[in-house]
């Protein structure tokens, strides 16, 4: 075996690694692998700096008309409010790539956010989409909460009311968060986002 | 003054689509109605603007399937919404199922009344829909469609669509082998084994959406004549009682349905 077999297989390795590591996903009851994103003053943001924490992950784009409701509506915004007052960390990520209509830079973003009276610990950018598929969040908006052991514990819609017409509506999200803190496991852990697409770029 | 601002945002963000002339969804409503027969089809006609999708029955991965409630003043009986085949529509890790350009939404329809020939008959129609491009567009109308003989051209119109309807899965040539579900972590493999003639001809395999549990669209696997698919359970105990969706085999689509209880 020459240098060239040897090189070339650790090359193969390190790649077959690297994708495997690509394709793996957060499941419900794992724990949480640490990442990194900017927010949007350009400051590094790490999931482990919220370590011991209650975590809210919520995929967004101010674009689409169905985070425009739940702001509008006060469905996203009240619950934010109520559990960030509670110790909980509430953090969005817009995995919306640069080169998409709907990408706003950062001081548009905060403006939008700041006017619809969001409630947020850290609001993180993803252009690359790199975090948004690990979670592989679909959906804008899309929810997902880290309990205080850094495990998955909810997946799915902010409610049951994707068309906006129910006068009751259920907060998945906000059950779960009531649930979490009151020591309870989260009864519902799954259930389909809608919204629209998140705007990965194409590979 | 908080309220004002965020209408105004709102208004710039959900109006800069239409600032640009995109008006991406137009609606109307047809049928085939012979003149005198109490059961004909009504048709639901989305004229999309290029590159611009509504969705199936089963949006997939994001997106809302279009939503059709209809009433009238003479008693009548609507069957479900008749979804033509969709195309899938796939973005990165995104799946999605839908429709480009144009597509009649069908639904069988019977007035239980013999009263309705004598006179004038309206059907008033709530449909709200979703279009997608790059970006998406909610839309909603109420139409009054007053019954009428049908033109050549609606009836032309309603038998095209009707024509684009998946078929029965008698007529695919395969039969169902095998069906399983088996627990695996979270979530459940569905297998479902067929044979027959067309068993290496399975291109792709659309769901139905199911109720209690999530399917992963990007889980589905093909290979001789056996199909899988994970779904996750929304809900504690969740049971499965259906299980269904199109074969898609050279390009037609075949309509699978399977009792699970």
């Amino acid at each position: 075996m020459n240098i060239l077999n040897v090189v070339g297989f650790f090359m193969i390795a390190l790649m077959v690694s690297f994708l495997s590591g690509q394709d793996k996903k957060v499941e419900i009851g794992s724990v949480v692998p640490d990442f990194s994103l900017t927010d949007l003053s350009g400051k590094v943001v790490k999931l482990s700096d919220f370590k011991g924490k209650i975590v809210v992950l919520e995929w967004t784009n101010p674009n689409c008309p169905f985070v425009q409701r739940v702001y509008k509506e006060k469905i996203m915004s009240s619950v934010q409010k109520e559990f960030t007052q509670k110790g909980v960390v509430w953090i969005i990520i817009n995995s919306t790539n640069p080169k998409h209509r709907d990408y706003l830079e950062p001081k548009e973003l905060q403006k939008i956010y700041n006017e619809w009276g969001s409630s947020y610990t850290a609001y993180l950018v993803d252009p690359d989409g790199k975090v948004g598929k690990m979670f592989d969040a679909k959906t804008t908006p899309h929810m997902f909460i880290i309990n205080k052991d850094g495990k998955l514990v909810y997946n799915g819609a902010i409610d049951d009311d994707p068309r906006g017409e129910k006068r009751e509506k259920i907060n998945y999200v906000k059950n779960a968060l009531s649930e979490i803190l009151a020591g309870k496991p989260v009864s519902v852990s799954v259930t389909k986002p809608y919204g629209c697409s998140v705007k990965y770029a194409e590979q | 003054m908080r309220n004002l601002v965020f209408s105004l945002i709102m208004s710039i963000l959900t109006n800069s689509l239409f600032a640009k002339g995109e008006n991406p969804v137009k609606v109307d409503i047809l049928s085939d109605w012979d003149g005198v027969s109490e059961k004909f089809t009504l048709g639901v006609r989305f004229s999309i603007s290029p590159g611009w999708y509504v969705y199936w029955q089963n949006p997939g991965d994001a997106g809302l399937a279009p939503e059709i409630k209809l009433t009238s003043s003479t008693s009548l009986k609507t069957g479900e919404i008749l979804f033509p085949v969709p195309k899938k529509i796939v973005h990165e890790n995104i799946i999605s199922f839908g429709y480009y350009n144009e597509v009649v939404l069908l639904i069988p329809v019977q007035f239980d009344s013999k009263e309705f020939r004598k006179k004038r008959n309206v059907i008033k129609a709530q449909i709200n829909w979703l279009v997608c491009k790059e970006s998406c567009v909610p839309g909603k109308v109420t139409l009054e469609y007053v019954l009428k003989k049908a033109t050549p051209k609606e009836i032309s119109l309603i038998k095209k669509y009707k024509d684009m309807l998946p078929k029965k899965f008698e007529k695919s040539g395969l039969e169902v082998k095998n069906f399983s579900i088996d627990k695996k972590g979270n979530s459940r493999l569905i297998r479902i084994e067929l044979f027959g003639e067309n068993v290496k001809k399975i291109q792709d395999f659309y769901p139905y959406p199911l109720d209690k549990f999530l399917i992963d669209l990007n889980s589905i696997k093909l290979k001789d004549g056996r199909i899988e698919v994970m779904v996750t359970p929304t809900m504690a105990n969740a049971e499965m009682n259906f299980f269904g969706g199109l074969v898609v085999i050279n390009g037609e689509s075949y309509e699978l349905k399977i009792k699970t209880k």
